[in-house]
């Protein structure tokens, strides 16, 4: 049996729902907090193995091409889809660039060739999503700290959305995974 | 405090219809406030607090949750932000200058924590101003879209510790935390 098809939103932010700092710095995402109760964080490669497609922004495309100059390419040999009307360079064969409209996206590319597709930014392309009802889950997961400032994860969305939590996991290292299916 | 996953605590109109209570929660709540003898509030909400809390125990309707809060409301030491109300109430005392010093003389003559109960007004002032020390919050399980935010101006970067985390039945998650100082 086949799972049915699922877009995730993920995000990891601060406690007041910043997603970057204004100068793109990465070094925040480094906690000092000790949760004794907290799981181990779990080798990622089993759970990230099960996503066969990624989604994104431009500027989130962007980051993530500045970013693998000091850490690689994080993420990996996935199929990832570029939303974005600019004529981006492309870095890497699994990478494609997509503009137009989302529904399309969703309904004529993805859902025929992918099951479990991750929307990882940013802000505007997510507000896109929940707005026009496009993603089943949101899982967030929150640092311990706050920013003050920065890019909002929720920029305000302007609709109200109703979801249902599934899950919630605090890790040793203070963060806490909020997993939400989006009412449709 | 209750949010939407979003970070609002209320709609731009103070709309708090969306914010799930229910006798899990209120029992929990009920739990650690009754070891609190010192609550916070704004003017705003001080003044919906005193308009219903008073004598909401007394009434023929009232839930055990209801007589149990009436009760508390009616003992514990009130403090509110507010640069209009004048000094004079029965156990309230009133905060119109100087925040910092206000407070901490609040925080010493205390034998408790000070809980902030919703205010978002007042929650923006102490957070500005370092006064907070701990986050108590429950996460609605609801992207509001637009608001009054808990988190506003925060001027520098705050590092927190979570204390826990729990999950109600109703969709709500509660998180914990002291800031690191």
């Amino acid at each position: 049996m086949t799972d049915p098809f699922k877009l995730t939103i993920h995000m990891v932010s601060s406690l007041d729902g910043y997603i970057a700092k204004k100068d793109n710095s990465v070094s925040w995402f480094e906690t000092t907090d000790n949760y004794e109760r907290g799981v181990v964080e779990q080798d990622p490669g089993e759970f990230l193995k099960k996503i066969d497609s990624y989604v994104m922004g431009s500027r989130t495309y962007e980051h993530a091409v500045e970013l693998s100059k000091s850490y690689g390419w994080v993420y990996g040999d996935v199929p990832t889809i570029v939303v974005t009307h600019r004529d981006l360079p492309i870095e890497r064969p699994n990478i494609e660039l997509y503009s137009g409209d989302l529904s399309k996206l969703v309904t004529e590319r993805l859902k025929p060739n992918y099951r479990n597709v991750w929307l990882v930014g940013g802000a505007s392309l997510t507000k896109d999503f929940i707005r026009l009802h496009l993603a089943d889950e949101i899982r967030q997961t929150i640092l311990p700290i706050l920013l003050g400032s920065g890019t909002a994860f929720y920029d305000q969305v302007g609709i109200e959305q109703t979801l249902h939590l599934k899950d919630v996991k605090a890790y040793k290292s203070g963060m806490v995974e909020l997993c939400y299916e989006i009412k449709k | 405090m209750h949010i939407s996953l979003d970070g609002f605590v209320a709609g731009p109109n103070g709309e708090m219809g969306w914010i799930k209570v229910d006798e899990q929660i209120f029992d929990h709540v009920g739990k650690r406030i009754s070891q609190t003898d010192t609550a916070l509030y704004g003017r705003v909400t001080y003044q919906m607090m005193e308009s219903y809390w008073p004598a909401a125990g007394k009434k023929a309707s009232a839930s055990k949750h209801d007589i149990e809060h009436s009760s508390w409301y009616n003992k514990v030491r009130k403090v509110v932000l507010s640069k209009t109300m004048k000094d004079g109430l029965t156990n309230t005392k009133i905060i119109s200058d100087n925040l910092p010093d206000r407070i901490n003389e609040v925080k010493q003559s205390g034998n408790s924590e000070i809980l902030l109960f919703g205010s978002p007004t007042a929650a923006h002032s102490l957070i500005q101003q370092n006064l907070i020390d701990g986050y108590w919050l429950f996460v609605n399980p609801i992207i509001l879209g637009q608001g009054i935010p808990l988190f506003e101006d925060v001027k520098e970067k705050i590092k927190l510790n979570l204390l826990n985390t729990r999950q109600f039945t109703s969709g709500v998650t509660e998180l914990n935390y002291t800031v690191d100082k």
